[in-house]
């Protein structure tokens, strides 16, 4: 891989936790906890897992909105942790996101061309060279320029999702964050949609963090994959590798829960049972164990690490080897083998 | 015994009118579905286009501003609309026909337990009498414990922001079943949560439609989720009914162009991105002949001035386009 855009190196973000003299202290949310990460240039990268699993704040914690409690995040090399909230904001300025409801982020009582203006005038771009910069990008993104004398509950869902990017292109970002960009769209547009944040991509030179609860609309977009469960990537790769020999049980649950339009392929029991526990008590040792098939007493003791399965390709599980001998011909079974 | 071979729900040429600021709104026109007893049937359609409106139809409690216009809505042979409001709550909603909504936690008050909300239920539809406090506990508690909630003693005394958006549901399915109905509305039940959740609760549902014998209206706009669960399928267009009929040759051999195209959006069957072009029309000011037509691969010439009917196609298959019944028109 080359040299990454993004990296997040044992990065924590723990929010909230109360410790008082008296009483009972609340433990903190460990929202984010012992996550790495390389963005390559230009790729696509997908983040999947359960909601409350900490996609959200693993983003605004490379965006520098939350203030990470331990690990290194670097931009093209440059070491942009560890800096007070403005600093950090600003040395990040490459970074851009894209909230998951790109209507409730925009104020009613603002026009969309008013929006984009105040985008450009907060990053101090003034003048006709603003007015340019919303055109050309107003243009990128398929909108008609009467678009911006409009206010956002006359639009669509696919066109706020547009505005939702120009809103940041304006700013020429290098990394995007995409935080459930096509949740609450309908299937007939939501093709469209990504077919439209990939043009972009390619036109402006973008790398995409694509934050996602949707496998299948993962699989069909990005290059690379993490799955994330309880503040932790489990299972990593590239997408070819993730989706054709999944290694964690988390990862295999997940593809065996997904509806398919397809008969055949009905689940006659649940791929997990229960429901995550709370992130302010993660289970010691290996985090999914409560949940898992596979768990053994070892599973309670050592917390495991992403360990090496193959070409860019890693999982933490301790017993994945033993689990992929013993599933290898179920893997063909299932279809998951592509 | 009630007749298995006659339908137990039965839409027919259904049109629903709105008033709104922007004038009339047909919401509802030439709408059709049929529900067998026992059976499962998925209703499906972009947002907008009247799915919620239909069941808000069908159950009677659509808003003030809008009226039936025209059509009928059959519950077991009986036009509902011949029953007056007392009946309908009484006799039917929530007893014979019960509705899960989308949204479990507008649908539950903040204030209560949901053992005291369920037990409201019980006592509205006279299920409560004889038998003390103790009895009706433990009713609900069995229930609980049928729809998987953990510790369901427990969970009677819970308010609703104590529950997970999984556990809301299980409550709402609970208390769907607690008068024992011959029909379960359930509209979008599992759009709002992840995917592990949802198969649970669509597991569980299937379950519970094998063992008890209810017929399910399912409204969804997942066609993996009605691959999970139905057995036929209505799909709906700008308010009309498109095509109706058996879930495998709807998701198998659609012959509408619109449900061809849509289940061709489903991310697993895409061969390419590509949706479908242009939007879902206003329902102001409908396109004439096929409200598809502006949208549609295959239009021809009349399909801009002919309205096409819902035509037969044999094997309880229904389709409603000019190539279907063209050359019968
Ligand atoms: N400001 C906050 N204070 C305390 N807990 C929070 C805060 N924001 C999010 N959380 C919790 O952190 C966890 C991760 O949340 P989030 O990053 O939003 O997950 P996701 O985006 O994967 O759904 C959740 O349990 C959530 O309830
Ligand atoms: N109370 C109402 N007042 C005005 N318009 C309404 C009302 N309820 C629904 N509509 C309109 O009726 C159409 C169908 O809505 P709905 O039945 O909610 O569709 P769906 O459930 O398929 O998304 C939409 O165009 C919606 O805007
Ligand atoms: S480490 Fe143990 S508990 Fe964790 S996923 Fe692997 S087998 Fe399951
Ligand atoms: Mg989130
Ligand atoms: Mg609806």
């Amino acid at each position: 891989m080359s040299d990454p855009i993004l990296s997040a190196d044992g990065l924590h973000t723990h929010l909230g936790g109360k410790r008082r003299w008296f009483g009972r202290s609340t433990p903190p949310v460990r929202a984010v906890d012992g996550v790495d990460l390389d963005l390559a240039p230009g790729e696509i990268f997908g983040l999947v897992g359960e909601s409350g699993c900490g996609k959200t704040t693993l983003g605004r914690t490379l965006l520098g909105l939350e203030r990470e409690t331990a690990g290194r995040i670097h931009l093209r090399g440059r070491e942009v942790s560890g800096l007070a909230p403005v600093a950090a904001r600003r040395a990040r300025s490459a970074v851009q996101y894209v909230h998951q409801d790109p209507g409730a982020a925009l104020d009613p009582w603002w026009s969309i061309g008013a929006t984009l203006r105040e985008a450009l005038a907060i990053a101090g771009v003034g003048g006709a060279d603003r007015e340019a910069r919303i055109d050309e990008v107003m243009e990128a993104v398929g909108l008609p320029a009467t678009v911006k004398r409009r206010y956002a509950h006359e639009l669509s869902g696919g066109q706020l999702r547009r505005v939702g990017l120009a809103r940041i292109l304006v700013l020429r970002p290098e990394v995007v964050i995409l935080d459930e960009p096509t949740s609450g769209l309908d299937l007939s547009v939501q093709a469209t949609v990504l077919r439209f944040f990939q043009e972009t991509r390619e036109r402006f030179g973008l790398t995409y963090l694509f934050i996602s609860h949707d496998l299948a609309v993962v699989r069909l977009i990005c290059q690379r994959v993490a799955i994330m469960y309880l503040g932790r990537i489990v299972e990593t790769g590239t997408v070819e590798a993730v989706f054709g020999t999944p290694r964690h049980p988390y990862t295999r649950a997940l593809m065996a829960a997904a509806p398919h339009p397809d008969p055949e392929r009905r689940a006659r029991v649940p791929a997990l049972d229960g429901e995550p526990p709370s992130p302010r008590n993660i289970p010691v040792g290996c985090r999914f164990r409560n949940r898992c098939p596979h768990a053994v007493v070892r599973c309670g003791e050592t917390d495991p690490a992403l360990e090496e399965t193959g070409a860019g390709h890693a999982v933490a599980c301790l017993r994945w080897t033993e689990i992929a001998e013993a599933t290898g011909a179920t893997e063909e079974r299932n279809g998951y083998v592509s | 015994m009630a007749d298995d071979t006659a339908p137990m729900l039965e839409v027919d040429d259904l049109s629903v009118r709105i008033g709104t600021l922007d004038g009339q709104l047909e919401v509802l026109q030439q709408v059709h579905l049929r529900v067998m007893p026992g059976q499962v049937v998925g209703l499906v359609g972009e947002s907008g286009c009247g799915k919620s409106t239909l069941v808000r139809a069908v159950l009677r409690i659509l808003p003030d501003s809008a009226r039936q216009t025209g059509g009928a809505i059959r519950f077991r042979g009986t036009d509902l609309a011949t029953l007056d409001e007392r009946r309908m709550s009484r006799e039917i909603r929530a007893r014979r026909i019960a509705f899960i909504p989308q949204d479990p936690y507008l649908a539950l008050n903040p204030l209560f337990t949901v053992g005291q909300q369920l037990m409201e239920i019980l006592r509205w539809h006279g299920q409560a009498q004889g038998g003390g406090r103790r009895q009706w506990r433990a009713r609900i508690a069995a229930l609980f414990a049928r729809v998987r909630l953990p510790e369901p003693e427990a969970m009677l005394d819970r308010f609703p922001h104590q529950l997970s958006g999984g556990q809301r549901q299980r409550v709402l399915i609970a208390a769907a079943l607690l008068c024992d109905p011959e029909l379960i509305v359930a509209d979008e039940p599992t759009t709002a949560l992840d995917v592990t959740t949802q198969q649970q609760i669509l597991v569980l549902l299937r379950e519970l439609v094998e063992e008890l014998g209810v017929a399910v209206l399912f409204v969804t706009h997942d066609f993996g989720v009605v691959a999970e669960l139905c057995s036929a399928v209505t799909v709906m267009y700008a308010g009309q009914t498109v095509e109706a009929g058996p879930m495998t040759e709807i998701l198998h051999a659609p012959q509408h162009p619109y449900t061809r195209r849509l289940v061709e959006c489903h991310p697993d069957r895409m061969r390419e991105l590509r949706g479908i072009p242009g939007a879902v029309p206003s329902l102001v000011n409908p396109p004439g002949g096929c409200r598809f037509h502006p949208r549609c691969d295959r239009r021809v010439a009349g399909c801009e001035t002919r309205p096409p009917q819902l035509v037969d196609v044999g094997g309880d298959h229904a389709v409603n386009c000019i190539h279907v019944h063209g050359g019968a028109a």
